[in-house]
């Protein structure tokens, strides 16, 4: 408890120091120039939301193997902040894309790829909010997480097995890669605390309902409509 | 600069409100938690007697 409140004061503090070394540190970038910054943070939740897809697809498989609720939990909070990251690749590399390519969107591969990736996750959540007991709705949510893994190596190989306009792997001023780092590990680090902190509401959100069975009353509370 | 500034703006916007969500359900499931030992509490002395 004490560990967990400790370190959701502390890693909130990486956001704000990525963000200093962003606009403070970050040499501008002489083709694209300021709108190059969005990089910065396109790529840290991008990453966050291909993590996020692993995550699930690994809990869910530990779930399948184990049955234990925990796992579940882990791969329902690594959906939910999953989603968050993936929606946030979206909307960043739709402004990026704004500028770089004069559209906000077009059909090429790793966009799509990613957009799939979006949909697998919000097909995930309509499937789960639609089954009411909580083993059936774990055993096919640890299904779909599984299968939802597939999309993930699709994302990363698009750039280099289609053709695309989608950037490779750029050359990069050290200054850059060295900020592009460190943003990517404060956000990692954030977006892990966020999960462990929703992991524990979902552990109390099942003790709530436990309870509410033992006592015969009905607050609504279960882990999926935390 | 207002492309970036907006990009940075929305991220801020998303996460806040993921968090604020998780802010206001971890209330509301302390104070159930906390009526329901107390529910819990009176049951137990209840059936004592």
């Amino acid at each position: 408890m004490r560990d967990h409140t400790r370190l959701a004061v502390l890693v909130p503090c990486l956001l704000p120091a990525a963000m200093a070394l962003i606009f403070w540190v970050a040499p501008t970038e002489a083709t694209m120039g300021e709108v190059q910054k969005i990089l910065y943070l396109h790529v840290s939740v991008a990453w966050c939301g291909l993590a996020g897809c692993l995550g699930m697809g690994a809990c869910g498989a530990m779930y399948l193997a184990r049955r234990r609720t925990a796992w579940d939990h882990v791969a329902q909070a690594s959906a939910e902040i999953g989603w968050l990251c993936s929606t946030l690749t979206l909307v960043t590399g739709s402004l990026w894309a704004h500028e770089a390519w004069g559209v906000w969107w077009t059909w090429e591969p790793r966009l799509t790829s990613s957009f799939v990736l979006w949909l697998i996750y919000a097909g995930i959540f309509l499937v789960r909010a639609g089954i009411d007991d909580p083993h059936r709705r774990a055993r096919t949510g640890a299904l779909l997480s599984v299968m939802a893994v597939c999309d993930v190596p699709l994302v990363v190989v698009a750039t280099r097995w289609f053709r695309g306009v989608h950037p490779v792997t750029p050359d990069m001023d050290p200054r850059m890669r060295a900020v592009l780092l460190a943003t990517v590990a404060g956000f990692t680090g954030f977006f892990v605390m966020l999960t462990l902190l929703r992991c524990r509401q979902l552990r109390a959100a099942d003790r709530v309902a436990e309870l509410e069975a033992d006592l015969d009353v009905d607050y609504g509370f279960s882990g999926e409509r935390a | 600069m207002g492309t970036v500034i907006a990009a940075y703006f929305i991220a801020w916007a998303a996460v806040s409100a993921y968090v604020g969500r998780l802010v206001v359900f971890s209330r509301r499931l302390t104070r159930r938690m906390n009526d329901l030992q107390s529910r819990e509490h009176e049951h137990s002395v209840m059936n004592a007697r």
